[in-house]
């Protein structure tokens, strides 16, 4: 059933608003994108995991396998990027995305968006203002609250820890799941009391090289993991034990980050107040500064931007650097009407993927014209 | 009014002997694969046999006034069932604990902790996620998400599920067990955790179903039989 948004002069008004916005992206410098409404499944389903892939209408062909209903543009853009080999370029697109909601959510499962994404930018303070900036300014009219984040805080705050690469790994992959996260730094941490008798006994048995005998008893090895998985994974567990990894001051550093919320002019002046510094936590607050400079030289009222260290935590696994969310003041509304961030990582990920050498740097943001129109 | 029972197996034949012990008879044909019944001193119930995964649905379009079915398949086609049924009394039959269950070899893992670790380490060695196979996709994710296990992906299966293990499609099962012998014979172990869903078989109505047929006093006789006091549910 069509909704309201759908009758004949809302639709007019949004065409009108899309041909803006893209116009606008287009006198930027962006060059417009058409991207197929449906995509190769698999490598996206690797690639978003179960979180995302539980929201994705899959349609099955017999002969092209599953396709999957466009879940948003960043992916497919980023590929044909890759693929072409280029470094710097920008590209705005417009279309509609598909993703189930819950029972409970009153969201749309089929709306537009439009966006801008920009690669192999070399100043990342300055590309992360400038996309801001043209987001910001494209929903100028709005009375705005403005939240920010910095993944990049979390991630070279755990980097510069004096911890083992299992540590890091260990914390820097949970940081989307924030219960999952404190659980990780309670294992990890020096006086731990997590690892379970099941778990010595088996460390035992592997330090008193009784382990290999033990695995020898089970006649069916099934499945792609093996013996020697497990002898190295047991090592590791060993290892945890004996290494104090994380000591207190260093858990005091990771949770005094966490909650900081601040206006964003004073952000990297709390980071660098913290419990201690390191060289890596430095720059990061060193390049948060660079980007409050260059939103201020862009014309950005910077005094009415919020930051938190722990923002884009919760949202897709998808952002590693800079994240910002643009919601209506009044009327209020809470569904964010333009987004945006940083996605290094995941356009070095998939450039290993498509064994490409380069892998630029990205970042990119979108507006929800449906949003918009509502509260106009 | 229209009532579904279980069409197959075990479960039909223990629905069967619930209701004979509660009084209510249900004429089956004497050809064994015949679908159609009656229910012996209620003409006016419409009985049908349908596989039970196929229940909830039909409960929660209103297709059907009665059902009989597992409450975890209530839960996993369903979201939010309770807005669409009514979950009237517990059969004290078909009980099952939905779990996860690895190879009996994984002497190292133990705990969702463990899952979690062995799933990172399995997608960086291998370039592809944990792959975690279940006919439960949505309790699987429910439950999986609440915990924060990184790195895994649900292959859907709707059948043979322990043998997958064994076939490299999957490593890990998620799956329904009552005695734990399928996963064993498949050189499977069950995590000893809480189960992710204790289940057993209930009857359900339909929040969709008319209220005045239900009520009415040619089926009241037919619920008071079945120890339900349909007022307690709708007033």
């Amino acid at each position: 059933m069509p909704t309201l948004s759908y009758l004949n002069q809302d639709m007019i008004s949004l065409r009108k608003e899309l041909e803006y916005f893209i116009n606008y992206f287009e006198e930027k410098g962006a060059i417009y994108l058409e991207i197929p409404t449906l995509l190769e499944s698999d490598l996206l389903l690797d690639l978003y995991g179960e979180e995302i892939n539980s929201r994705t209408y899959i349609l099955n062909d017999p002969i092209k396998g599953n396709l999957m209903l466009r879940p948003d543009f960043t992916v497919p853009i980023v590929l044909m990027h890759i693929k072409n080999n280029q470094d710097r370029a920008e590209y705005c697109y417009s279309g509609k995305v598909w993703r189930k909601q819950d029972y409970s959510n009153l969201r749309p499962s089929e709306y537009l968006q439009v966006g801008i994404e920009c690669f192999g930018g070399k100043d990342i303070a300055e590309e992360d203002a400038r996309v801001f900036s043209i987001i910001r300014k494209a929903v100028n009219s709005i009375d705005l609250k403005i939240v920010t984040g910095d993944l990049g805080i979390l991630r070279s705050a755990i980097n510069g820890l004096e911890i083992n690469t299992r540590c890091k790994k260990a914390l820097l992959r949970q940081l989307w799941r924030p219960k999952r996260f404190l659980q990780v730094l309670e294992y990890f941490s020096h006086n731990s009391n997590l690892v379970n008798n099941e778990k010595n006994k088996i460390i035992e048995l592997f330090n008193s090289g009784k382990l290999l005998d033990k695995l020898k008893n089970f006649e069916s090895i099934i499945g792609l993991r093996t013996k020697k998985d497990i002898l190295e994974r047991v090592s590791e567990l060993s290892n945890d034990i004996l290494n104090n990894q994380l000591k207190d001051i260093d858990l005091k550093l990771l949770r005094d980050l966490l909650k900081i919320s601040c206006p964003l002019t004073q952000a990297h002046q709390k980071i660098n107040n913290s419990t201690y510094s390191h060289e890596y936590l430095k720059k990061s607050a060193l390049l948060l500064e660079k980007r409050l400079d260059c939103l201020s030289e862009l014309d950005i009222d910077v005094k009415n931007i919020d930051f938190e260290v722990s923002f884009g935590r919760t949202s897709l696994e998808y952002y590693d650097g800079f994240v910002f969310e643009m919601m209506s003041k009044k009327p209020y509304n809470s569904i964010a009407l333009a987004q945006g961030g940083r996605y290094n990582e995941l356009t070095r990920i998939l450039s290993q993927l498509e064994g490409c050498q380069k892998s630029p740097n990205s970042v990119g943001g979108i507006i929800r014209p449906e949003i918009l129109q509502s509260i106009k | 009014m229209k009532l579904a029972i279980p069409s197959k197996g075990r479960l039909k034949k223990e629905v069967l002997s619930w209701f004979n012990h509660k009084g209510v008879k249900i004429l089956t044909s004497e050809d064994n694969r015949s679908y159609s019944a009656s229910v012996i001193g209620f003409s006016d119930i419409q009985l049908f046999f349908l596989p039970p995964i196929e229940i909830p649905m039909l409960l929660s379009k209103g297709s059907i006034d009665i059902g009989v079915t597992g409450q975890d398949l209530v839960e996993e086609k369903i979201p939010n069932w309770d807005k669409y049924l009514i979950e009237l009394i517990e059969l004290g039959i078909g009980h099952a604990n939905l779990v996860i269950a690895v190879p009996e070899f994984w002497v190292d893992v133990n705990n969702l902790e463990d899952l979690d670790d062995v799933s990172k380490i399995f997608r960086e060695k291998m370039g592809f996620r944990l792959r975690i196979a279940t006919k439960y996709q949505n309790l699987a994710r429910k439950y999986l998400k609440d915990f924060g296990l990184a790195d895994y992906i649900l292959i859907d299966s709707q059948g043979a599920t322990e043998g997958l293990i064994e076939n490299e499609a999957a490593e890990v099962v998620i799956d329904i067990s009552s005695t734990g012998q399928t996963f064993k014979s498949n050189n499977l172990k069950v995590l000893q955790i809480d189960p992710i869903k204790k289940s057993q078989v209930a009857i359900f109505s339909s929040l969709k179903c008319n209220k005045e047929i239900l009520l009415s006093e040619k089926n009241r006789l037919f619920f008071e039989k079945l120890s339900i006091n349909l007022k307690d549910f709708y007033s």
